[in-house]
């Protein structure tokens, strides 16, 4: 702690030593051009105004995302849909409905064998298991919806007592500086090329270093002519003050002769190829150059939310097929399809157990990380601004993204 | 020089070049630039921004409004095995067909009738026999059991998506909600907004709010269409299937086809499952489910509201053929 403080004081006065340096350097360099915030807000369409305006709002959107997540988190994970809604009832009985039709059939079917194969023992015991099966069958059917809340009802428990284990808030805590820092990241590369481009580039180079090295040349060049045409000068301005002109008129005179050497030399700086590089240096910064900064963070906003969401909806489509999903595992031929259906019911509704296990073991992890890793370890480490954005937290961020499909690759091994 | 004076000095250089701008800026007088330039080539050059913004919205929503009007349609839609320009088609396919059975089949009798071979092959002679009657049989009726299939598939989606109070046209109604306007006055809690400020800021930028559009409208109706075009392919297809389940050495190409078949017509029972589930999801969530809100320059009021599951559920479509072809395989015998 103490040798936090150390450096943070240290920090801080090697910024206030920078500042008051900065002053110096800035009040020699205002001179030279005009007003910075006339500059600023009229080049180029006003594209620093727009990125800054872009940059502000960015940053906005992303710590609305990061709040929202904070806040509601635990109900993404841990809702379900309602199977006994009265919505929800109303298009699964239209299944419920059509499947025991289906099975009335087939008892009437089964107890017409029955009745029509007496004489072989073999045929009158497949048709009393098939009649046992359809009778289990049918009842199954008709109570799904509440088959499925109790179902739904013991995920979410679960998934409730196994996020209460951790700190749910650790994950967020990791998500939402993966979502922060990379934005102040942008917000830090667009920045200081803006400072770049409008420091020592605009005011100093273009404004001050380019300006200066005109003059020299040029005051280089009039003082090389009148060294050489000494004697012719001289006896200009002799006869011209015999003549009665002005001092005034006198000078101009000297000045029209000094201004075609002056530019002559003036434009061959410019030929240069030094001159050239600095005149056309420009930082130019555009919003482009976060463009990979943007794609992670909208990749990180829309795997969280997406395929909760994702997963929301396809409980409920596999909450409504329930009665056609146990229809098909009562007969031998859809037996392979009614298991296929079940595996993806079981399979949507326990990702919300992984997700919350994610999460605690996230928190566990950051818990039991050795000392500073966290803070300094590896990624992006300023070591005078809060910037460190540490692989750890990208990686536990990516695997609370993933959830879904280690738990497919799991969900495969033991069904396979 | 070590790491950390490296990192001390590399930090300090950004401070100075950040510091150089804050200081001019408290020391300048000057800010009547800021107002009024009314440079015609400022002015076009917004112009023509503004332009490119409302043109992009337009081709990227492009369809929302036929999505609306017409989606329950659009699930229900079938290709006609009947139509004559489908029979054009399948006509000359059956011509080639039906010829192979009759060979088949003379060959078969004249086996039965006057080669005496072993009892084992009679039976399996006898078997198929009776195979190649049926199947010439079912192909020369093909048509008519494929369009009793694709008629019995959309009585129960249709009467899937015609149960109870849901109508599955609320998804691209909340879709259309959630992206707002097209024209340049859009409402202010609209994608539509972000879309127009960020192409003022660098057009590229608008490409990640033209994203969304494009994916959820466009993919929408591409799925629906795909299905329908894969269905004519397969319906055309369908007699060639039948024959080729009917021998034995051709019967995996034939199952396979057979399969297809059977989940593409299938496939609009799961849309019209997944469509009833987003709707169900959209009505009965509660508002800040899944609705992330923006609170700009700490307003009180929220500008923006993203809402998951309409978005989610249009993608739920555009991913329902590949899970369907994953899970409903081999299960024909």
């Amino acid at each position: 702690m103490k040798k936090r403080t150390n450096k943070k004081v240290a920090a801080i006065v090697f910024i206030a030593l920078l500042l008051l340096s900065n002053l110096l350097l800035a009040t020699t360099t205002m001179a030279a051009h005009k007003s910075p915030l006339e500059d600023f807000a009229t080049t180029d369409h006003g594209e620093f105004t727009r990125i800054i305006a872009y940059l502000t709002i960015l940053g906005d959107f992303l710590q609305g995302i990061c709040d929202d997540v904070s806040l509601h988190i635990r109900d993404y994970i841990v809702s379900n849909p309602s199977p006994t809604k009265q919505e929800v009832l109303e298009s699964t009985s239209f299944f419920i409905r059509g499947v025991q039709a289906v099975y009335v059939f087939a008892f009437a079917a089964t107890g017409l064998y029955m009745v029509l194969s007496s004489q072989s023992p073999k045929n009158r015991a497949k048709s009393k298991n098939l009649l046992g099966k359809l009778i289990i069958g049918f009842m199954l059917v008709t109570i799904s919806p509440y088959i499925l809340e109790l179902f739904y009802g013991m995920s979410s428990s679960a998934t409730g007592y196994i996020m209460d284990q951790g700190d749910s808030q650790i994950a967020v805590q990791q998500y939402s500086d993966v979502l922060m820092k990379t934005w102040q990241a942008s917000s830090l590369l667009l920045g200081t090329q803006i400072a770049v481009e409008f420091g020592p580039v605009h005011s100093g180079m273009h404004g001050t270093v380019i300006p200066n090295m005109e003059k020299q040349v040029q005051a280089d060049a009039i003082q090389e002519y009148l060294t050489n045409n000494r004697a012719t000068i001289d006896a200009d301005t002799q006869r011209m003050a015999q003549q009665g002109k002005t001092p005034e008129e006198i000078q101009e005179y000297v000045d029209g002769l000094t201004k075609g050497p002056a530019e002559h030399a003036k434009h061959a700086l410019h030929e240069k190829p030094y001159f050239q590089f600095m005149e056309g240096f420009k930082m130019a910064p555009k919003p482009d150059f976060t463009f990979p900064f943007l794609m992670v963070e909208m990749m990180f906003i829309f795997l969280l939310y997406g395929l909760l969401a994702l997963r929301y909806i396809m409980i409920m489509a596999w909450t409504i097929l329930f009665p056609v999903t146990l229809f098909f595992t009562t007969f031998e031929p859809t037996k392979g399809l009614g298991k296929a259906m079940v595996e993806q019911t079981i399979f949507w509704t326990m990702i919300q157990v992984f997700y919350a296990v994610s999460i605690v073991v996230i928190a566990a992890g950051f818990d039991a990380m050795p000392g500073g890793f966290g803070y300094y370890g590896l990624g992006l480490n300023m070591y005078v601004m809060d910037l460190s954005l540490s692989f750890f937290t990208i990686g536990a961020c990516i695997m609370l993204l993933l959830t879904p499909l280690f738990t497919l690759s799991l969900y495969q091994r033991l069904t396979a | 020089m070590n790491a950390k004076t490296r990192k001390i000095i590399v930090a300090g250089i950004i401070v100075l070049a950040l510091t150089t701008f804050a200081v001019n800026v408290i020391a300048a007088s000057q800010v009547s630039a800021l107002l009024g330039n009314t440079n015609a080539g400022e002015a076009m050059w917004w112009l023509k921004r503004g332009l490119y913004a409302e043109v992009s919205l337009i081709i990227s929503k492009q369809g929302i409004e036929f999505l609306i009007q017409n989606f329950d349609k659009l699930i229900l839609m079938n290709p006609d095995p009947k139509s004559v320009e489908m029979q054009n088609i399948i006509a000359p396919l059956m011509q080639v067909i039906m010829p192979m059975y009759i060979f088949a089949i003379a060959t078969t009798g004249f086996y039965l009738l006057f080669v005496s071979g072993s009892p084992s092959g009679r039976a399996s002679a006898k078997k198929m026999f009776v195979q190649l009657i049926i199947g010439m049989i079912a192909v020369s009726q093909s048509t008519v059991i494929l369009q009793l299939m694709i008629n019995l598939s959309t009585s129960v989606t249709s009467a899937i998506i015609n149960e109870g109070s849901v109508r599955v046209n609320i998804i691209p109604e909340s879709i259309k909600a959630i992206f707002g306007s097209s024209s340049l006055t859009p409402s202010t809690s609209s994608l539509a907004l972000i879309h127009i400020f960020l192409t003022y800021v660098e057009i590229e930028l608008g490409y990640f709010t033209m994203l969304p559009f494009i994916l959820v409208i466009w993919g929408s109706l591409v799925v629906f269409f795909l299905r329908y075009a894969i269905l004519v392919l397969w319906t055309i297809l369908f007699p060639l299937a039948i024959a080729l389940y009917s021998f034995e050495t051709t019967k995996a190409l034939g199952r396979n086809i057979l399969e297809q078949t059977i989940v593409w017509i299938l496939m609009q029972e799961f849309f019209a499952a997944i469509a009833i589930a987003t709707a169900l999801s959209i009505m009965q969530k509660p508002a800040w489910y899944m609705t992330p809100s923006v609170y700009l320059f700490n307003a009180p009021v929220e500008f923006v509201v993203f809402d998951f599951i309409p978005f989610m559920g249009c993608f739920a479509l555009l991913i329902a053929p590949l899970l369907m072809l994953r899970i409903f395989r081999s299960f024909l015998p």
